[in-house]
């Protein structure tokens, strides 16, 4: 009997709602194992695109394939995206504004690095992505 | 001294610079050589600030319009001036590239993209990164 069969055999002989329990167990470790593979794979592609940036230009480069990979990640990737701007602040207002059509930023704010973290780390922190 | 600027600009390593700041990515060379240091100048997308009314593209012109709408004119030559301040606008392929401010004693500082803020001479930062100066823009001190 392998692993797999073992744990089936096993489960079915609880009563109903252990079961239910053993499942919602095993989908909380899935989501968990997903996040970690979610995090690892964004924390590559910043490293990609800081890496690949030219640091001496006065352009900022968001027409780049792991910027634009992080924008795919949709919505998975707001929290991670909200974290690293807490984190190491960089420019990924762009990348947050694709990502969920919204702009906390007001007139007058465009550019400046520090007050455009404090706003999108406020707007982050009253949904419920991050905490402070 | 940096290697890793020299390897950029090989020309300052005989001109002579010096680095007058410690990284970072608050406010790049347009933002610099205006008297910025809190924004980022970029002409697009639109999470960086650009002049009000000033096209958002990268071309000699709307450079031009961006140091105009805080009061530059263009003018000739890199002779410091009494009472005025000057930029240098750098350009690779009729593309802007970087802009560098003159400073009392006649020589130039620059913001290096997101590293360092550096002291050099004009002839220091041409090259195939930055190309040559290609204009030279003045307005009264402030």
């Amino acid at each position: 009997m392998n692993t797999e069969q073992a744990i089936l055999e096993t489960i079915r002989t609880l009563p109903q709602d252990k079961q239910q329990e053993v499942l919602d167990f095993a989908e909380f470790l899935k989501q968990k194992t997903e996040g970690k593979d979610q995090l690892k794979r964004f924390k590559q592609l910043v490293e990609n695109w800081r890496a690949e940036q030219d640091p001496f230009s006065s352009v900022i480069n968001f027409d780049h394939p792991a910027y634009k990979a992080i924008i795919g990640m949709g919505m998975d990737a707001v929290p991670l995206i909200l974290r690293e701007l807490q984190e190491d602040p960089d420019y990924w207002f762009w990348a947050l504004q694709q990502i969920t059509k919204e702009n906390p930023v007001e007139a007058g704010q465009e550019g400046n690095l520090e007050l455009m973290t404090l706003v999108w780390l406020s707007w982050g922190e009253e949904r419920g992505y991050i905490s402070k | 001294m940096s290697d890793f600027i020299e390897q950029a600009f090989p020309n300052l390593k005989d001109a002579g610079y010096q680095i007058t700041s410690p990284q970072n990515r608050k406010y790049n060379c347009i933002a610099w050589a205006v008297g910025d240091q809190s924004r980022w100048w970029q002409p697009e997308p639109s999470i960086f600030y650009w002049p009000a009314g000033v096209d958002r593209e990268i071309s000699v012109e709307a450079y031009v319009a961006a140091f105009a709408a805080v009061g530059y004119v263009e003018c000739d030559g890199d002779q410091p001036e009494d009472g005025c301040e000057k930029i240098a606008l750098y350009a690779l392929n009729n593309k802007p590239t970087h802009a560098a401010r003159q400073l009392n004693n006649g020589l130039w500082t620059s913001k290096l993209g997101q590293v360092e803020d550096v002291e050099h001479t004009l002839d220091g930062l041409v090259g195939n990164k930055y190309g040559t100066v290609i204009k030279f823009l003045k307005r009264p001190k402030p």
